[in-house]
This record gives C-alpha cells, sequence and structure tokens, in this order.
C-alpha cells in the first residue's frame, strides 16, 4: 500500500525535474524573441546574398542556387535568384511582379488575387519585420537546446501544415537578422538558404523594388 | 349498434377504469399537442388538389434561386471603398448561420479551390482542334526544354514548395489550355473584384451572396430571416444602407396582405 502514498510525491518531484515544455519554452524564448523584435525595430532596410540548396526526391542532386534579397520597412521586398536562372520578384505593399528570364515573362500580381504569392510575402514579411503577433498565431515555435540561436517553428495553420513540416531559423550571433534558413516538407524535400554579406540599414536606390528589364 | 350497447353494458360496472383511460388518453393528446410546430405557409393559401398553381408552387420552391439570398450595399459618396469593403464584412459576419448560410462577399473560397488544377484532368474533353494544334507546337524538343527550365525556375523560387505537385504532374503546364475555357465566363457581369469583395464599377455597391434553409412560402421563417437582417444591419455605420433581395419579403408581405 506504500506505494501508493508514494505516488503522488514521485509525481511532484518528476514535474519538479521535468517542468511543462509550454512553460520551459516560454521562460526561455521570450529574451530572444525579445531581442529580435528590439533589432528589427532598428532595421529599417536590408540587403543581402543568399545560397540556396534544395534537396528534391525528384531530382538526384542538389538544386544549388545563388540570389539576392532586399527588405525595405515597412512592405517593401526583392527577392531574386541570379543562378541558374535569373528569376524573382519585387514586391511594393500589396502589388508586385515577378519575373523569370527564361521565358521572358514578366507578370504583375497582387497578394489579394494571387494566394500563393499573398502567403509569401506574407511570410517574408513577418520574417524581416519580425512580426511576433502573426508569427505566434502561425507556429509553434521551440528554442533548439543545441543552438541558442536557432528556433524550431512548426505551422499551426492547417494549410500550411499540409506542406512544411517544419521551418530551422537560426540568427546571426547579435540576433539583428536571420543567418540561415531550413525548410523541411512533409514527404523529406528540404531547402537550406544562407545569407551572407547582410547589410542593414543602408540606403536603397528605389530601382532596386522594380522588376528588372529582360535580356 | 349492438357493440356499441355491450360496451356500455360492460363498462358501467368499470367507470374508474373508463375514467382513468379517458384521463391517460387525455394526457397523452395534451402532450402531442405541445409537441406541435406551427407552420405558417402560403402554400396553405393556394387552392387543394392538383391545381396548376400548386404544381408551378412546388417547382418553384425547387429552383436554387429560391434558397439564394442576395444583399446589396451601398455607400454614399462620402464613404471611401475601403469603408464599405470593411462594413460588409462587418454585415457577412453579423448574419446568423442559422438563417444565412455560406454567406460570400467576394469568389475567396473559389480562387483557392481546386478548381483550375481539377480542370487539366478533363484536357482530353474540353480540347479542340486549335488547342490541339497549339500543344503539338509545345511538343518540340526545343519547346519542351524551355517548359521545363521554366518549371524548374519556379520550383527554385519560394512558391515552389507550394507549385510542386503541380509541376511534377503536368510539366508542360497543358492545363493552361483547359483553363482558358473559363475566361470568358463571368458569373456576374459589371462586377469587378477588388481585394477579394465583389464591387460595382463605380465602387460604391457591394454584394453579399448567401444561401438560407428558409422556403420562400414559409411565413414564419420568412419573417425571423427579415428580423435577423434588420439586426444585423443596424450595425452598419452611417452612409451606407444595405437591402435584402429574395423571394422571403415578398412572401411575408403577400401572407399580411391576406391575413
Amino acid at each position: 500500500m506504500r506505494i501508493f502514498y508514494l505516488l503522488p510525491t514521485l509525481l511532484s518531484l518528476l514535474l519538479l525535474i521535468f517542468p511543462a515544455p509550454g512553460r520551459a519554452a516560454s521562460g526561455t524564448l521570450q529574451p530572444l524573441l525579445g531581442e529580435l523584435q528590439t533589432a528589427a525595430k532598428q532595421t529599417q532596410t536590408l540587403a543581402s546574398s543568399f545560397v540556396q540548396e534544395k534537396n528534391l526526391a525528384i531530382f538526384s542532386e542538389k538544386l544549388l542556387s545563388q540570389g539576392r534579397f532586399f527588405y525595405q520597412a515597412p512592405d517593401r521586398l526583392r527577392w531574386e535568384l541570379l543562378t541558374p536562372v535569373a528569376s524573382g520578384f519585387v514586391l511594393r505593399g500589396g502589388e508586385g511582379e515577378r519575373w523569370n528570364s527564361l521565358s521572358q515573362e514578366r507578370t504583375s500580381f497582387s497578394v489579394e488575387n494571387d494566394p500563393i504569392m499573398g502567403v509569401i510575402a506574407q511570410q517574408l514579411l513577418a520574417w524581416a519585420r519580425v512580426d511576433l503577433d502573426w508569427l505566434q498565431r502561425r507556429y509553434q515555435m521551440r528554442l533548439m537546446t543545441d543552438d541558442a540561436d536557432s528556433l524550431r517553428l512548426i505551422p499551426l495553420d492547417q494549410g500550411e501544415a499540409g506542406f512544411i513540416d517544419y521551418f530551422l531559423v537560426q540568427f546571426a550571433p547579435d540576433r539583428r537578422y536571420i543567418a540561415a534558413i531550413l525548410l523541411v516538407e512533409q514527404g523529406g524535400d528540404s531547402t537550406r538558404i544562407r545569407f551572407t554579406d547582410v547589410q542593414l540599414n543602408k540606403e536603397l536606390p528605389k530601382a532596386i523594388f522594380q522588376s528588372p528589364e529582360l535580356q | 349498434m349492438n357493440l356499441i350497447a355491450d360496451c356500455y353494458e360492460k363498462l358501467q360496472k368499470k367507470r374508474g377504469w373508463l375514467v382513468l383511460v379517458l384521463l391517460l388518453l387525455a394526457l397523452v393528446s395534451g402532450w402531442n399537442l405541445t409537441q406541435l410546430k406551427v407552420e405558417e405557409s402560403i402554400a396553405s393559401m393556394l387552392p387543394d388538389g392538383e391545381s396548376r398553381v400548386a404544381s408551378d408552387f412546388q417547382l418553384l420552391q425547387q429552383a436554387p434561386f429560391a434558397r439564394k439570398i442576395v444583399i446589396h450595399l451601398r455607400g454614399g459618396e462620402e464613404i471611401a471603398t475601403q469603408q464599405l469593403l470593411a462594413a460588409t464584412d462587418q454585415l457577412r459576419a453579423a448574419l446568423p448561420a442559422e438563417l444565412f448560410s455560406h454567406p460570400l462577399s467576394g469568389p475567396g473560397a473559389l480562387q483557392s479551390a481546386s478548381l483550375p488544377m481539377e480542370l487539366g484532368d478533363y484536357l482530353p474533353f474540353l480540347a479542340d482542334a486549335k488547342d490541339l494544334q497549339q500543344m503539338a507546337q509545345l511538343l518540340t524538343p526545343q519547346e519542351i526544354d524551355r517548359s521545363i527550365g521554366v518549371a524548374l525556375a519556379q520550383l527554385m523560387q519560394p512558391q515552389g514548395v507550394v507549385l510542386k505537385k503541380q509541376i511534377r504532374s503536368d510539366p508542360l503546364d497543358l492545363q493552361r489550355f483547359a483553363q482558358q475555357k473559363l475566361r470568358y465566363i463571368n458569373p456576374l457581369p459589371g462586377v469587378r473584384l477588388v481585394q477579394g469583395h465583389f464591387l460595382s464599377r463605380d465602387g460604391r455597391s457591394s454584394l453579399i451572396l448567401a444561401d438560407t434553409p428558409v422556403l420562400i412560402t414559409d411565413v414564419d421563417g420568412s419573417r425571423r430571416l427579415i428580423d435577423a437582417f434588420a439586426v444585423a444591419k443596424q450595425q452598419l455605420p452611417a452612409g451606407i444602407r444595405a437591402d435584402l433581395i429574395s423571394g422571403h419579403p415578398y412572401t411575408l408581405a403577400n401572407a399580411e396582405v391576406i391575413q
């Protein structure tokens, strides 16, 4: 019978040793999120190069590409691949253009009428601004125990969870920008993007947020 | 007559039981009465039997438009388009779901639906001779290389995560021939789409479309529907009016005149 008396004591001890994950996560997440938000408030522009590695089941080799990313607060973006095929999009508020040098196509879109581009624009802007309200509504966040600068995000939205298993976001040591993103899709395909030559608050010419002339 | 006389003779000695049975019957009838649902249907005012009017009414109730409701919002000159769209969303949210089902203020759900993708499966039925001729031009080695290159570029963009399945199933993007068939369909002439809402050309009117489970012959249901609409539209800001267009207000008006 003694075991029954001991059970509550044992359970209490276990709870003390392994606190509830939610409490632990919020306890350690908040300082990091606070730092990110403070840094984001000071960021008016961001210019960066990036290297992208895609592992897709339909290809036996990694797909490597290089590109550039520009952001200007509050809602301007340019996401551009330079190799192997020059292509990308610019966003100015709710409107934008995308281009593809191979098809020689340049098309306008609005985030209202193009749901896919709407979601992508929302994602990129939320990360660039560190829009915590939006991110916390959309993702379950976990701080990685082996890397204090990395967050694992699991989509809460059913539609997004149908495509994406999780994101792993690694921040720069000074927490002023994202250093790398790993996106793991449902089914195992993955994309890793490493940002390099990141420049903050550099003046960006207006033409950056215009689509380029296709050659 | 013998039966009644026999019953009388047998039961006159058992009056207590008789009263008890009668009381039970009265109780059951009373309970049934409380369960009765009184319906006011304008159909009951029609001539009985197989009259032409009655059969027309039956057919009318089965027509798809009989359960459709259109709500027209109109903003004054001082109302900006953004305010009108916000008021449209506000009114749509305020409509009770048990009377106004599937309210739509724009084609949002339609746009995200899989119809455009699934339409590609019906391409063999939809393609005409001209389409086949154009497709043949896309099947040269050079054009296939180009299409695959474009698909690869799309895969490498952020939208590639979403488009991957579509690219795998249709790398030459032949479903565009099926989608082109929808180009000339305009279910709502004169309506343009602004921020996912139906808006008139002058930008001062918007629409909400809804279904209702209330029959157009149901007077009581029509009254509840119109009362619920009147309550919901009270929340509209000044300068914006809303009108409900369906058969129900006419049903109610007719019934009130007849009564």
